[in-house]
């Protein structure tokens, strides 16, 4: 360590140290500690669905059991289902992007620490909503996936508002650990660390993250529809009022199929991990990275055959089924990429390989019977039968449990700075392959013997006895390997042998930290000169500015490393590469701990259980709560950047701290928003369209359609607000206020002038929303823009007050402010033009 | 002091700007095979979806329902789109080649990458949307 006075060196850790006790526990932000929270909470929710599945095979494991009640058992394949999708998998997985992937890619934290909070207050208060379930007799009994009409009021209780309240903080989690997690990796890998270095492990939950933007939304616009039709009356899911019940599965599954990918792929981005470390070689990477990107696109496009029974129209049966082949070949890329590098060497076979040699094993296993079902005769045949039971477990367990005891193995050392025992983890991996098996590979035979989905019980004529006493046993086995596992780590911290730096001679960066890391990560940013740091030994974090030659970029980037070397020691920070070839663009400041996501997270949870107690007045509160906490949030303290500008070490460095365009992470947090909100867009007019589809009159029930040219005189105040922002932007470059406070009034006023004459129209129409599906959509799709316009008029105000009130810069902060503002409202005129259309011109 | 001074201003970090930031053409390269099967896919669910339950599947043109026509077009157009993201790659993937050994400085090589991994995804894409397409022969008559 150079350059820093020991008292400066103890004030730098300080400022990355977070508070002890309560108040440090509320208002962390480091991603390490609450990476742990989200893998913690998960595994929590792992063992509850677990005892869940137990349950369930208790009852099962004997012909016209009289262990649980049909409606018990409905509540307990939902819970099961619900967990372990909703609750275990994803959040286990994206705790674990959240601690290793800034070690990995050399940076000190993500984009934006607050942002990783919220997501993680969200989860837990959606995770417990679930579960309270139980305790009021209220325990959602639909399924996972709550198909309609089953999961409309008429047809279930109060337990499935808990479900799609608890679900919706729990997407809200999703897409926000999604958005952290795609801008980090994009913007903040360490000097050098270009595309074709970044790890497999990297790769995979960047394509995870940017599939969960749009499968997590559209999944959040479902379940908001759908908690609408149960709680307000609308009708988007009810036929009786022209609604569709096959909308909710389309919606679903377009969320459902992408969300087991979301899964697998950052599994398998482990495997490719451990199976580097093992064999010291992976070959084939462009090709795995291919197959990842591939894998990613293709899942959004066979939702369709989780519907082959739903009597679509056969073109569309071939085409999806076709898709769903196609799929196999880009993880048939993967498997053989892995195989290929363990092929002739002589790997240690210690518990990490072997968790992932029973994956590769189990889950070829899963992607062969995928195959089968992939086509359609032989779905009609086994759809709803313990078939699919045995093959989706064969994939999920496969491809993503095995790898995550995998990765537990190999990185819970880093963690703790204690190895796992690797008795116990032989004797877990054994109990935990043998049970799987003798669990699920019955299911396989059960199914084609014609044993259904979602029964409770079967009859004795079907002989299923003992398959299904054979398939119990193997469950209490399998969880007795789990149980193992927990107490390795729990041994682990007592008697565990203390580990050094890299325990597994591996290659890359996390492993170059102290075991468990430090709170910074990284004393200065490392500069990556080849794929693996490690054994390359070219990572620099050592270098002095003596040792480097002179006249080349290698040098630059090495002296503006060396500015960030324990540096800055008063606030956080750390380096903004460019996604492509990770040169060093700017600094990014990071903020410290914080209670704004607690109070965003607490405002959100009691709005949700107003609407589920039907207090709407609270609901008020709640969301006032929210937009404070937020207010807060998005304010930056003027005397903080005051602080920022003036930095030494943007002189040291030679790069900005407050910057704007794609330099700025708020500009890349935007545009990951404006997907979100595109998501969002496409999925409300597909809405639309799918029921128009469906009606034989449009609108529907006799209802006149909407009035042109009221329609178009107030869609027209939100196009004329397209010249009023390049008037903005014009005056900004020219540094004319005068002109931009012209701009930004006029499109105050145009937003005004929006609101009052579109609620005038949508009132003028007299349409309810409760009355017909056609009447929910116009609502829905009104007050859609409506929000978006009160939004965009809040992101302007506050550019708006600052330059009346503090400072006017035209680089830097006040140029990002208005550069996001901008865009927002580029966004707002092209939702609403399409909306226009769809309302005005689709009749 | 102040030759040191202007030797650390003479090394000023780069701000990895335009020379090394991607063109249009290297992320049509890298993306267009992706972008060509998404639209295909939104459009052959759009005209076996929307086309069949209007009844588009019962107009014939030469023999040929309108919706085999149009799928089968369509199917033409993005793997037409497809080959054609894959040679820009392959061009990109030869001009990026030539900077990286006659520019021993540029660190990493993700523009080359960018480009080679773009020719192997958009030529898979290509296959994927082919294969996918074949369905629409089968259906020539109707839905």
């Amino acid at each position: 360590m150079n350059g820093n006075s020991p008292a400066e060196d103890e004030q730098f850790t300080q400022t990355w140290t977070s508070p002890r006790g309560l108040p440090g526990w509320l208002s962390v932000v480091n991603n390490r500690p609450l990476g742990v929270r989200f893998m913690l909470t998960a595994l929590v929710f792992f063992l509850l669905g677990g005892v869940l599945a137990l349950l369930m095979r208790i009852q099962l494991a004997v012909s016209e059991n009289t262990f649980l009640g049909p409606d018990t058992y409905n509540q307990l394949f939902t819970m099961h289902g619900s967990t372990m999708m909703y609750l275990f998998s994803v959040p286990f997985l994206e705790g674990l992007a959240l601690y290793i992937v800034p070690l990995m890619i050399g940076s000190r934290d993500v984009a934006f620490p607050r942002l990783t909070a919220l997501g993680y207050w969200c989860y837990l208060f959606g995770g417990i909503l679930f579960y309270v379930s139980f305790f009021v007799g209220e325990v959602p009994d639909a399924g996972w996936f709550a198909y309609t009409p089953l999961s409309s009021s008429k047809y279930s209780g109060l337990g499935l508002d808990f479900w799609s309240l608890g679900l919706s903080l729990v997407e809200i989690s999703g897409i926000v650990a999604a958005a952290e997690i795609v801008v980090t990796v994009l913007k903040l890998r360490a000097p050098g660390m270009s595309l074709d270095r970044m790890p497999i492990f990297v790769w995979t939950v960047l394509a995870a993250g940017l599939m969960s933007l749009v499968a997590f939304t559209t999944l959040l616009v479902a379940t908001l529809m759908l908690e609408l039709d149960r709680s307000m009356g609308t009708k988007f899911f009810d036929s009786d009022f022209g609604g569709n019940n096959l909308l909710w599965q389309h919606l679903f599954w377009f969320f459902g199929h992408p969300e087991v990918y979301i899964i697998f792929l950052p599994a398998s981005g482990i495997v490719s991990m451990i199976v580097g470390a093992f064999s010291r070689r992976l070959l084939g990477y462009t090709y795995i990275v291919v197959a990842i990107l591939v894998t990613a696109f293709v899942s959004f496009g066979l939702w369709m055959h989780h519907m082959y029974t739903t009597g679509l129209p056969e073109m569309s049966l071939g085409f999806f089924a076709a898709a769903s082949l196609m799929i196999a070949l880009a993880s048939g890329v993967q498997v053989f990429a892995w195989i290929a590098s363990l092929w002739g060497r002589s790997p240690a076979f210690r518990p990490p390989l072997l968790f992932v040699l029973g994956f590769i094993f189990i889950f070829v296993i899963g992607g062969t019977t995928g195959v089968m079902v992939a086509v359609v005769p032989f779905d009609w045949q086994v759809h709803d039968t313990y078939f699919i039971v045995a093959h989706f477990h064969y994939v999920l367990i496969g491809g993503a449990l095995f790898p995550i005891f995998a990765g537990m193995y190999y990185w819970i050392p880093k963690f703790t700075g204690k190895m796992l025992s690797p008795k116990l983890g032989h004797l877990n991996f054994w109990l935990t392959f043998v049970g799987f098996n003798m669990t699920f590979f019955p299911m396989h035979i059960m199914g084609f013997f014609g044993m259904p989905r979602r029964v409770y019980t079967y009859l004795p004529v079907l002989e299923l006895d003992g398959y299904n006493m054979f398939s119990s046993v193997g469950a209490f086995i399998f969880a007795s390997g789990t149980l193992l596992f927990l107490a390795d780590i729990l041994l682990s911290f007592r008697w565990g042998a203390a580990t050094g730096k890299d325990p597994w001679n591996a290659d890359t960066l996390e492993w170059s930290t102290t075991s468990p890391p430090p709170p910074y990560a990284f004393y200065s940013p490392p500069i990556i000169d080849g794929r693996h740091p490690l054994w390359d030994r070219e990572c620099s974090e050592d270098v002095t500015s003596e040792s480097v030659p002179e006249d080349s970029s290698q040098l630059a980037i090495q002296k503006c490393v060396l500015a960030l070397q324990g540096r800055p020691v008063d606030w956080r920070a750390t380096l903004v590469t460019d996604s492509v070839g990770a040169m060093p663009q700017a600094i990014h400041y990071l903020p410290g701990p914080s209670y704004q996501p607690l109070f965003v997270a607490l405002g959100l949870v009691l709005a949700m259980v107003s609407v589920l107690l039907k207090v709407y007045l609270v609901v008020l509160v709640g969301l006032a709560i929210m937009v404070i906490a937020l207010t807060s949030w998005l304010s930056p303290n003027a005397a903080m950047l005051a602080r920022l500008k003036s930095s030494e070490i943007i002189e040291r460095a030679g790069l900005p701290v407050l910057t704007h365009g794609s330099r700025s992470i708020a500009w890349c947090g935007m545009v990951t928003l404006l997907v979100i909100l595109f998501t969002s867009l496409f999925a409300l007019v597909y809405a639309y369209f799918y029921i128009r589809l469906y009606s034989s009159q449009w609108p529907q029930a006799g209802i006149e359609p909407p009035s042109f040219w009221i329609s178009t005189i107030s869609y027209g105040f939100l196009g004329l607000i397209v010249p009023a922002m390049i008037w903005v932007k014009w005056s900004f470059r020219r540094q004319n206020w005068g002109g931009i406070q012209l701009g930004m009034t006029c499109t105050h006023l145009l937003g005004v002038c929006y609101l009052i004459s579109n609620m005038y129209a949508v009132i003028d129409y007299r349409l309810s929303p409760q009355e017909s599906a056609y009447g929910s959509l116009y609502w829905l799709l009104s007050v859609y823009i409506w929000l978006l316009v009160v939004v965009g008029m809040s992101l302007l105000g506050s550019s708006q007050r600052r330059i009346w009130t503090e400072f006017r810069d035209t680089e830097g902060h006040m140029a990002m402010q208005l550069q996001i503002a901008m865009m927002f409202w580029y966004f707002v005129v092209i939702a609403s033009l399409l909306i226009y259309a769809t309302l005005v011109f689709s009749l | 002091m102040k030759d040191e001074s202007s030797r650390e201003k003479k090394h000023r970090c780069p701000q990895g700007t335009g020379s090394l930031v991607t063109s249009v053409w290297i992320w049509f390269g890298a993306l267009g095979g992706a972008v060509a099967w998404f639209l295909h896919l939104v459009l052959a669910y759009v005209i076996a979806e929307f086309g069949c339950v209007s009844g588009l599947g019962k107009e014939e043109w030469i023999g040929i329902s309108v919706i085999a026509w149009l799928g089968i077009m369509v199917s033409g157009l993005m793997i037409a789109g497809a080959l054609i993201a894959s040679g820009a790659a392959m061009k990109s993937q030869r001009r990026w080649s030539l900077v990286h050994r006659s520019n021993q400085d540029v660190l990493g090589n993700g523009q080359e990458f960018l480009a080679k991994s773009g020719v192997i995804s958009n030529l898979l894409f290509g296959f994927i949307i082919l294969v996918q397409s074949i369905p629409f022969v089968f259906y020539l008559h109707g839905c």
